[in-house]
């Protein structure tokens, strides 16, 4: 983990994010959900090294775990929102980024006032990450005493859109999102794998009354992005020319432990202008 | 019937409700994207049925219920679905009249089969199979199947359908397998304007908020509303009926004696900004320091107390969602489900 990229306060809104000891990777044991839909637990395991609000924690020797994908080119503009879930609560805790590989290339810790949420700026954090399919991305895990969560907002120049937390997926909860097949939309799906047991995902487009299927290996601790477009590329090619198709792509696992999806939608306008979209 | 339900609400575009600050017009800044009307906003809702280590594709039935106000405006049943494939349908081919400016001929619901659907499969039309559903009676021998609840007076509806911007949704899905169990189910709505998507999951009706409402909120540009939906309960509500119908009153500006039902399809939809104040950054207010960044502290609640803590708003029923608006078009571009 030489190659950590310790934050310093001035890189950050909020004054109190700093440096942090380096740590290694997630490695916690989920011990019970806190959201229904994304990949937030409270966690024993993790979070003992070096944090000093521990005996803080609501729970005791459990700590809040957040995973999110954040994503700072091609947008222009990234911010990382981290607010506390219960009315005046403050937080402390700190964040780490992974690079698609699962390298932790930079962290920093975070801290607020009861009632307050913390803002970050994290193109900075994610200057050590490589351009993968025109992104350059990152998966953080946030991890606090108390119970948070955390949105990306990111803007493009026509307006901005609000990425929650990844979405879970594990061999009890498959998804399926619906996608707009057409020459001004590409989508790109990010599935991360926060374990350290490499998992396989496999992936069913629904069109029509095709259904193709591709299985993709997660090895541990990495993001991979699919593109539907390319990964079925073949089998949109054989439906012949189209304006606009509805799909879904089905995304299930036999991994019970859990990963995490997102779908980041690009659609083009005539002008060239692009418009992003999420899933919350 | 074992079934699941889901709660969620959709914009059908600008105006109504928010005020009158919307227009169908984009500002100079908002870039034209398509140069269309606002208001001719698409809904979708995306099914995914599924059921703990169960392949076999079950057929899954799903019902639908618009509300507004207390009051029921549409409904219908589909049946199509199966489990572990998705599939979705357009509102605006179910519910015409829901997306149309309202005109006499226009006005009563519509009981008829949806002229098509939106997804990969195509749901069917049951609507006696939904009626006996909703209503739980038995169909009589000559198969007619009574109505529980007429749809509301036509005055009242269009007057629901030309101020309200806001509707809720009900789904409920549904199998006649004893052992299925549909709770990992998901539910999606999606907000189709010409310049952008805005998607979101519909929020289980058993699931409490994790997240208030004031932790999120900020002074970032956005209008940022609370938007709480509470569906259709069913039987009386043991507890918290009475607060329920309070607010459902306040909400229709009426008086009078009220019952539970009243308290049951309501949809409330509260400007933050005005709820807490707008506030410069770093403000000071009543003595509390309130952010060195933007976000204040809660303050006490000034407009009926609804939304506070240990309000009967926040009973299980009602699924609360934070909607952020862009300042410039009126448009949402963001909902979260609390």
């Amino acid at each position: 983990m030489g190659a950590v990229r310790k934050q310093s306060a001035r890189d950050a809104i909020f004054s109190s994010a700093s440096p942090l000891t380096s740590r290694g990777f997630v490695g916690a044991s989920q011990v019970s959900w806190t959201s229904g839909e994304h990949l937030a637990f409270w966690a024993r395991g993790d979070g003992d090294e070096g944090n000093d609000d521990d005996e803080s924690s609501e729970l005791e020797g459990l700590s809040h775990h957040v995973h999110l994908w954040t994503i700072a080119e091609p947008l222009e503009r990234s911010i990382l929102r981290v607010y506390p879930t219960q009315r005046g609560a403050d937080i402390s805790g700190y964040i780490r980024f992974f690079n698609p590989r699962g390298v932790c290339v930079s962290e920093c810790t975070i801290a607020s006032r009861p009632g307050q949420l913390v803002q970050i700026p994290i193109s900075s954090f994610l200057d050590e990450c490589e351009t993968d399919s025109g992104l350059r991305h990152a998966h953080a895990e946030l991890v606090t005493t108390k119970q948070c969560s955390a949105e990306l907002e990111m803007s493009s120049r026509t307006r901005s859109l609000f990425m929650p937390a990844l979405h879970r997926i594990d061999d009890r909860e498959p998804r399926a999102l619906p996608i707009v097949l057409s020459g001004s939309y590409q989508h790109v799906f990010a599935i991360v794998n926060p374990n350290d047991i490499q998992c396989s995902v496999k992936c069913r487009l629904y069109v029509g009354s095709r259904t193709p299927e591709e299985v993709c290996l997660l090895p541990p601790r990495m993001t991979v992005l699919l593109s539907p477009e390319v990964l079925f590329g073949g089998v949109l090619r054989e439906l012949g020319e189209f304006e606009e198709l509805q799909a879904y792509l089905r995304i299930s696992t036999r991994s019970s432990k859990a990963l995490g999806i997102q779908m980041l939608e690009e659609r083009t306008f005539g002008g060239g202008e692009k418009v992003y979209g999420v899933v919350a | 019937m074992n079934k699941w339900s889901w709660t969620a609400f959709f914009m059908r575009g600008v105006g109504g409700s928010l005020g009158g600050q919307a227009s169908g017009s984009q500002s100079p800044s908002s870039p034209n994207l398509g140069g269309v009307n606002f208001n001719g906003a698409k809904v979708y809702l995306h099914f995914f049925p599924v059921a703990n280590g169960v392949s076999a594709p079950y057929p899954i039935h799903a019902f639908i219920e618009i509300f507004c106000r207390g009051q029921l405006l549409a409904r219908q049943g589909f049946e199509g679905l199966r489990l572990n494939q998705p599939d979705g349908l357009d509102l605006a081919d179910v519910f015409p009249d829901l997306f149309r400016n309202p005109t006499p001929s226009s006005i009563p619901a519509s009981r008829e089969a949806p002229t098509s659907v939106y997804g990969a499969g195509k749901p069917v039309t049951t609507t006696e199979e939904f009626s006996r559903y909703a209503t739980g009676e038995q169909p009589s021998s000559s198969g007619q199947v009574a109505e529980r609840k007429p749809f509301p007076r036509l005055l009242e509806k269009d007057e629901i359908l030309r101020t309200e911007r806001e509707l809720g949704i009900s789904i409920e899905l549904a199998t006649t397998q004893p052992r299925l169990d549909l709770s990992r189910s998901r539910v999606l709505v999606e907000v189709c304007y010409p310049s952008h998507r805005v998607r979101y999951h519909a929020a289980r009706a058993s699931e409490k908020s994790s997240s208030h409402e004031i932790s999120l909120y900020r002074h970032d540009g956005y209008e940022t509303r609370l938007v709480e939906v509470s569906p259709f309960c069913g039987e009386p509500q043991a507890e918290g009926a009475s607060a329920l119908s309070d607010v459902s009153r306040d909400v229709r500006g009426e008086s009078g004696p009220s019952t539970s039902r009243q308290a049951s399809r309501t949809l409330r939809s509260v400007s933050l900004e005005k709820r807490h104040g707008n506030l410069p950054s770093g403000a000071i207010r009543d003595g509390e320091f309130l952010s060195a960044g933007r976000l204040p502290k809660a303050l006490p609640d000034d407009d009926g107390g609804a939304v506070g803590e240990g309000s009967a708003y926040q009973q299980e029923q009602v699924a609360r969602f934070l909607v952020q608006y862009e300042a410039t078009s009126s448009l949402p571009v963001s909902v979260r489900c609390l």
